[in-house]
């Protein structure tokens, strides 16, 4: 039989291909964008899924979110305002750098350092001293019973980074290099990011040999891409599309909860409407969040009652929404002195990828021109947001936002809303910074939760926000994949198996 | 004048364009009386039905979007403000581009140097940062819109403008012009103008479209005019997410543009071959 050398060629090209598919473990993520900074004290939300992987914090969480050693071993509070963490030995970082109390210290004070990007996970930490070369005490103002919990974010890289021209980390980016369980390769700015496995990983190699970050800006693209095999993994699909990707006999969809609240703030802080409080529970009233979310997300959302949310320490189950009762609404407004209805200016950000963000605040403000509430929707670019936000207060009397709980525990979200200061907060409540203050430093646990369900029942009844609900996060995930979600919604890969 | 509204009536490429840019211009100064619905009328239980042939309800020719409104009454509305945009960026930025053009090449010299060092200037800033500084300044709006994209936009006439300006300023018609003692400013609005509109409103033609399309850009950033009034860019644009199972909600509005962006350019085709002085028979 004559074989001709076309078919040859192909045939062994097709060997080769299938070969490399079974030798090849890499698994190819759709992002939307690369990460703004992989430095391990400037790394924002946008970086977080790659930083995860190259880096390791102080502690850990499991999926199930139980907390767990990492580079500390164990820790102990020593006194009132110091923990003391033992440092695992013998770990080294991907270019060799040796791990020690010494490079930790660096860490957190560099973590510490005044307008630091992720200043505030450390905002409870006054320093660092080494015992000896694997023992570091942390001191906080007064007891932090969290400071385990946060030093997951405590990400570490090597004693090098310093050496970095002008210190602002652009060496570094270029190279990041940490202990995680998997290694840079290397990062084309709009193409992809690509890690390779660390095998001496003080936690075993992890089975994947790579992981590919690939930029894919458009989620239809993304979608597209995971049903014909070109990526493994993405994180939003659409409800619409979940039975697409679920017959496709390529890949299937995980859902699960996310940790992040999607609220309406008020402010309180500037002369309008909103500051009286029958105005502001009229509004709560005026909102049938039930037919949004069954309509407009196609039910993968949970009602909020305040921004606790279940998954929380001290969530309280009694403390229910407003129900939806226009003619109350439309009385407390009258009674409130606006018998014909007020408009109020109100700001969003459209480009923030959230599903059908958009859609659902168009829905809320039809709901409330019926009662008489008429919002002026004002879309702002993501940066200009943040700036009037975080920076200069010159947001509108009332904005859509959003918060993620970290470590199932209130405390952020409740202080970055309600307390006095906080830096999403525009309101001033005595008594609730005195119930903030008293759960933040206190060991012992029931004691918080309770403060926590009292400060519920005060939120909810001062109408401070117009909660929304927490949606559900549907992944797009290859069935060569055995992956499982998380808790916390951050993506770890080096637990990843693959099916055969 | 009358001369140039017979050629344009003769015009196949005129009367073509016009034909296309009808339901567009109808659809604008009448959409109050056509519309079947208010643009904004949302029914969320009747949400994303597909148009009429496709098995969708008989009140919603052309389907629903996301939030169950009407697709047809929010692209008859999305005309107004689409074509208001396209229209006032191109008139102004038409305006000042052909007035730097002009100045630039006809007086040249140090003149000439100053305005097209501020035309590399915004050349040299990519049209969205730009956009995003001037934004932040102003508040998003709808003329405040416009005012940017014509800011961003001028700078194609002002070239060209100058170019053109400067090749003619050697010629015979101009040099007698200039013997017989015209006054500059009556030699660019007599001589040098009329001879570059062609080039000047083919530009215009493409920009038409451009800006609609810009428009869009801006206002998914959260640059642009508040979701509550509806432009074909914001709709084609809302619709984006929904593309992979509901086709409707970016196809319609992006039929409607390529329609009228494709009249604009005939009608553009018919006006030059009208005026341009080259073309004369």
């Amino acid at each position: 039989m004559r074989i001709s050398p076309g078919k040859l060629a192909l045939s062994i090209l097709l060997l080769l291909i299938t070969g490399l598919g079974l030798a090849q473990k890499d698994i190819v993520i759709g992002a939307d964008t690369n990460g703004e900074h992989y430095d391990p004290q400037r790394g924002l939300s946008g970086s977080a899924h790659i930083m995860m992987a190259m880096f390791d914090g102080l502690t850990r969480l499991d999926p199930d979110g139980t907390l767990r050693p990492s580079l500390a071993e164990s820790w102990e509070l020593v006194n009132n305002n110091t923990w003391r963490f033992t440092i695992r030995q013998g770990v080294k970082f991907h270019n060799g750098e040796s791990l020690d109390a010494n490079v930790v210290k660096l860490n957190i004070d560099r973590l510490i350092t005044p307008h630091q990007t992720r200043a505030s996970l450390g905002s409870t930490v006054t320093g660092a001293t080494v015992v000896d070369d694997y023992t570091i005490d942390i001191t906080t103002v007064d007891t932090d019973p969290l400071l385990p919990s946060k030093a997951t974010g405590f990400l570490i890289g090597p004693a090098s980074m310093e050496q970095d021209p002008d210190n602002d980390s652009t060496e570094f980016n270029r190279h990041p290099i940490g202990t995680g369980p998997f290694k840079f390769v290397e990062d084309v700015p709009g193409e992809y990011i690509r890690l390779e496995a660390n095998p001496d990983h003080w936690n075993g190699a992890p089975e994947a040999t790579s992981l590919t970050f690939r930029i894919i800006p458009d989620r239809s693209v993304q979608l597209a891409e995971l049903i014909s095999g070109g990526v493994d993994f993405i994180e939003n699909v659409t409800p619409e599309l979940i039975d697409l990707v679920n017959r496709s006999d390529v890949a299937h969809v995980v859902q699960t909860g996310s940790a992040i609240s999607h609220t309406i703030v008020f402010r309180q802080d500037v002369e309008s409407p909103l500051q009286d409080k029958r105005v502001r529970q009229a509004i709560n009233y005026g909102v049938d969040i039930d037919t949004i979310i069954d309509n407009v997300l196609s039910g993968y959302a949970t009602p909020l009652a305040t921004v606790v949310l279940p998954i929380a320490l001290g969530y309280n189950p009694d403390v229910t929404r407003y129900p939806y009762d226009p003619e109350r609404a439309r009385e407390l407004l009258a009674e409130a002195g606006y018998p014909d209805g007020v408009a109020i200016e109100f700001d969003f950000t459209p480009s923030i990828g959230e599903l059908y963000n958009t859609e659902v605040l168009q829905a809320i403000a039809r709901q409330l021109e019926g009662v008489g509430i008429k919002l002026h929707l004002n879309s702002l670019e993501y940066g200009i947001a943040i700036q009037r936000v975080y920076g200069d207060d010159t947001v509108n009397p009332a904005f859509r936002w959003q918060w993620k709980t970290w470590y199932n525990d209130p405390d952020s979200i409740l202080y970055g809303f309600f307390s006095t200061g906080g830096s999403a907060s525009y309101v001033s409540y005595p008594e609730i910074d005195d119930m903030l203050h008293r759960a933040r430093y206190n060991l012992d646990n029931e004691e918080r939760a309770q403060i926590y369900r009292d400060l519920q029942v005060i939120i909810k009844e001062e109408a401070i926000h117009l909660p929304l609900y927490n949606l559900q996060t549907l992944y797009g995930v290859s069935d060569r994949l055995d992956w499982q979600p998380r808790v916390d919604g951050r993506l770890y890969f080096a637990q990843t198996k693959f099916r055969d | 004048m009358s001369n140039v509204l017979a050629k344009l009536v003769r015009s196949p490429l005129f009367i073509a364009g016009v034909i296309f840019l009808a339901p567009a211009i109808a659809f604008a100064i009448g959409a109050q009386w056509i519309a079947p619905h208010d643009p904004n009328e949302q029914v969320l239980s009747l949400r994303l039905r597909p148009p009429v042939w496709q098995g969708g309800d008989a009140g919603h020719l052309l389907g629903t979007d996301a939030l169950g409104r009407d697709m047809l009454s929010r692209v008859i509305y999305g005309a107004r403000v689409s074509l208001l945009i396209g229209v006032a960026v191109v008139v102004i930025s038409g305006l000042l581009g052909t007035l730097v053009g002009v100045l630039a090449g006809y007086f040249g010299g140090w003149l000439d140097n100053l305005l097209m060092r501020i035309v590399d200037t915004f050349l040299a800033f990519p049209f969205l940062l730009l956009a995003l500084a001037v934004m932040a300044v102003l508040k998003p709006g709808l003329w405040n819109l416009i005012m940017v994209l014509a800011l961003t936009s001028w700078v194609p006439y002002a070239r060209v403008a100058r170019v053109r300006a400067r090749a003619l300023k050697g010629t015979e018609f101009v040099e007698a012009a200039q013997a017989l003692a015209a006054k500059p400013l009556a030699i660019m609005g007599r001589h040098i103008l009329p001879n570059i509109s062609s080039s000047l409103v083919v530009i215009a033609c493409f920009e038409i479209g451009a800006a609609m399309l810009a428009e869009s850009t801006l206002s998914f950033l959260g640059l642009g005019i508040s979701p509550d009034i509806p432009t074909w860019g914001m709709t084609l644009n809302q619709g984006r997410s929904y593309l992979l199972f509901a086709w409707w909600p970016t196809t319609i509005p992006g039929i409607f543009i390529l329609l009228t962006v494709f009249g604009v350019n005939l009608v553009g085709d018919g006006i030059r071959d009208a005026t341009d002085p080259r073309t004369r028979r």
